[in-house]
């Protein structure tokens, strides 16, 4: 071949290369913006129905984890920062290690709800539900309720609940909820992962398809963490012949007697 | 009784093998893995219940004397989406239970399979494996 | 032509209280005392002067067989202590409409959705005619099941877990109960709640009770989070949800 073929060659494979990159560009870009939600009157997505998380990993730990007793391995849900480990502040990892050598801590074993974001990948079933100004997740377990009204309605002043206060209002198809007002018992996860007093937590809810919800939340804490940090757990929407039950939880909870004596104040 | 056990595995067939390990809480703060207990015994009572059913159990020890167990499994919304109902084990019932016995010692354990008296295996939807 | 005018407003306007009529949403919250006893109160320190509730039958008393009246009678002397309440239990149907805290109904094609502020109790009610469950599994709250007669919301509830009380003074049920609610909004801020109830093993007939709901109009109301929980010692709190 000439000096010309290989000029021509070299050509053609960079306009491949171009062609390529502008193709996987195209991909990506139709990925994210080819799915048109269904959409209630009002014209915003219709998130209702009956969701679950995709994988149930980020339950047991949000950080990447190997098999243990009772636990299987999982990835890591944090997508920031980048590796995927919470950015504790020193000392911090250091409780969180202590919390999960007593799991008779866990605030869900004592059957309160979950708090925010944990409540959103549960191995249980929500069910979103939107009516006008409000968008409803009620969790099965705890029969935990979180009631988020997008009206522009001002948050609730020195508030301490375990779910939180929040305020949703929609940015395009995407539903941003802030909450405010978590009493920072929550853990993070079964592994004792937790967040602190005085986090503040910011949620995205947006469809990707007819049976996807991609879920993040970007939590911030000072006083716990050394940046903001942000999880990303997708859920799944569940078979349509699946209801929410009832799980009363401290109706029959009698595992508390057998349990070492757990100290309330403890995070 | 044969009959709702009939159907009852008939059911269970259908949730197929064991689902990803899915728990409300974490097991392992009140029972001990390494202290497996094989029960055989006769069904006293029978409670389905969140966040735990409990099947309450009289277990005869090889001096003879009869010992009760509270034998806890998983949800009711875990065993119901696997077919049990709050009559799948009536008093009077024998069956067999390996568990995993308490950390305090006392006789309670977390049921991993439940063996009903025509032999056959049921998941306890145990808080280890499968708890939704 | 006057006529026609006129006759055609009053057909728009009927058309327009029929679209608004069924529409329950909001947050809601029982008028009355009935929450201390449905077979009304005298005035005592605490408790204001109340009648019954129960307006069938007429002489407002729950039809109790005998044995299940001295049952009720029980219940009221141990109601510091024997109250499922006190031990954070969901407070079941009706009591939970009849609580002095708001619930807020939701409304969507297929269902309505109720959610009370005590203990964050929830109830979905399907209203496309799906079935019921089974009677294989109870829940506190029961198995709500609604329709729509004309403008009234009727809810069929079935399913009931027995451990529930319908008002602070003991008024109880047994394994059987079975309660139809009817919900009608009566004007632009209240709605008639009505409920019959029955339980063969417990009274001796269906017996109703009847009360308004009144909408909360106070600007941004909304529901508070009222957890309930055990400590350590077994104590009951409800914690409270403001830090100062």
């Amino acid at each position: 071949m000439g000096g010309k073929s290989v000029e021509h060659l070299r050509v053609m494979a960079g306009n491949s290369m171009k062609l390529a990159m502008l193709l996987l560009v195209s991909i990506g870009a139709a990925a994210q913006t080819e799915f048109t939600p269904p959409r209630l009157a009002d014209g915003h997505p219709n998130f209702g129905g009956i969701w679950m998380a995709a994988s149930l990993s980020a339950a047991f730990n949000v950080e990447e984890h190997g098999a243990s007793y009772g636990t299987p391995a999982g990835p890591s849900v944090i997508v920031d920062p980048p590796g995927g480990k919470l950015p504790y502040l020193p000392g911090m990892r250091e409780r969180a290690a202590d919390n999960d050598q007593h799991r008779e801590r866990d605030p869900v074993g004592q059957c309160h709800m979950h708090g925010v974001p944990r409540v959103m990948f549960p191995p249980f079933p929500l069910e979103i539900v939107q009516d006008g100004n409000y968008v409803v997740i009620l969790a099965e377990t705890e029969h935990g309720i979180r009631i988020i009204p997008t009206d522009g309605r001002p948050f609730l002043k020195d508030y301490s609940a375990w779910n939180g206060d929040s305020r949703g209002h929609w940015d395009g198809d995407t539903l941003v909820v802030e909450v405010r007002g978590l009493n920072g018992r929550s853990w993070l996860d079964q592994a004792g992962n937790f967040m602190g007093a005085g986090a503040h937590v910011v949620e995205r809810f947006r469809l990707t398809g007819k049976d996807t919800l991609d879920y993040q939340a970007t939590v911030e804490n000072p006083a716990v963490f050394s940046r903001p940090f942000t999880l990303r757990v997708p859920l799944r929407r569940r078979p349509a012949d699946v209801e929410l039950l009832e799980y009363g939880c401290i109706e029959g909870e009698r595992d508390a007697a057998h349990l070492p004596a757990v100290d309330g104040e403890k995070k | 009784m044969k009959r709702i056990v009939g159907l009852l595995l008939q059911i269970l067939c259908l949730f197929g093998p064991v689902l990803p390990a899915s728990a409300h809480h974490s097991f392992t703060a009140e029972f001990d893995d390494k202290k497996p207990v094989k029960l055989e015994g006769t069904v006293v009572r029978f409670e389905f219940m969140n966040p735990h059913s409990w099947i309450y159990l009289d277990v005869k020890n090889p001096e003879g004397t009869v010992v009760r167990w509270a034998v806890e499994t998983g949800s009711t919304n875990a065993l119901f989406r696997r077919g049990w109902r709050k009559d799948s084990l009536r008093a009077g019932d024998r069956i067999t239970v390996d568990a995993f016995r308490a950390k305090d010692g006392s006789n309670t354990a977390n049921a991993s399979t439940v063996k009903l008296p025509d032999g056959r295996q049921v998941s306890g939807a145990s808080s280890r494996d499968g708890g939704q | 032509m006057i006529r026609s005018v006129l006759i055609g407003l009053l057909f728009a306007g009927t058309a327009w209280a029929q679209g608004q009529s069924r529409d329950l949403r909001g947050i809601w919250q029982a008028t009355g005392t009935a929450y201390q006893n449905l077979e009304g109160t005298p005035a005592q320190r605490g408790q204001p002067a109340a009648k019954s509730i129960v307006v069938d039958p007429s002489n407002g008393r729950i039809p109790y067989s005998a044995d299940a009246r001295k049952s009720a009678d029980r219940n009221a002397k141990e109601r510091e202590t024997s109250d499922p309440l006190l031990s954070c239990f969901q407070p079941g149907v009706p009591r939970a409409a009849l609580l002095p805290e708001p619930f807020q109904i939701f409304q969507n094609p297929d269902r309505v959705v109720i959610v009370y502020q005590h203990v964050h109790a929830y109830r979905v009610i399907f209203t496309d005619g799906r079935p019921h469950y089974d009677e294989g599994i109870e829940f506190y709250m029961g198995d709500s099941r609604g329709r729509w007669e004309g403008n009234t919301l009727v809810v069929d509830v079935t399913n009931f877990k027995p451990e529930t009380w319908f008002d602070n003074a003991g008024n109880f049920h047994g394994n059987k109960l079975h309660v139809v609610e009817r919900y009608t909004r009566t004007g632009a801020d209240t709605i008639r709640y009505e409920a019959t109830i029955e339980d063969p093993e417990v009274f001796e007939r269906p017996w109703n009770i009847r009360v308004d709901l009144a909408r909360h109009t106070e600007p941004n109301f909304q529901l508070l989070e009222h957890e309930c929980e055990r400590d350590a010692k077994g104590v009951y709190r409800h914690p409270p949800q403001f830090l100062k």
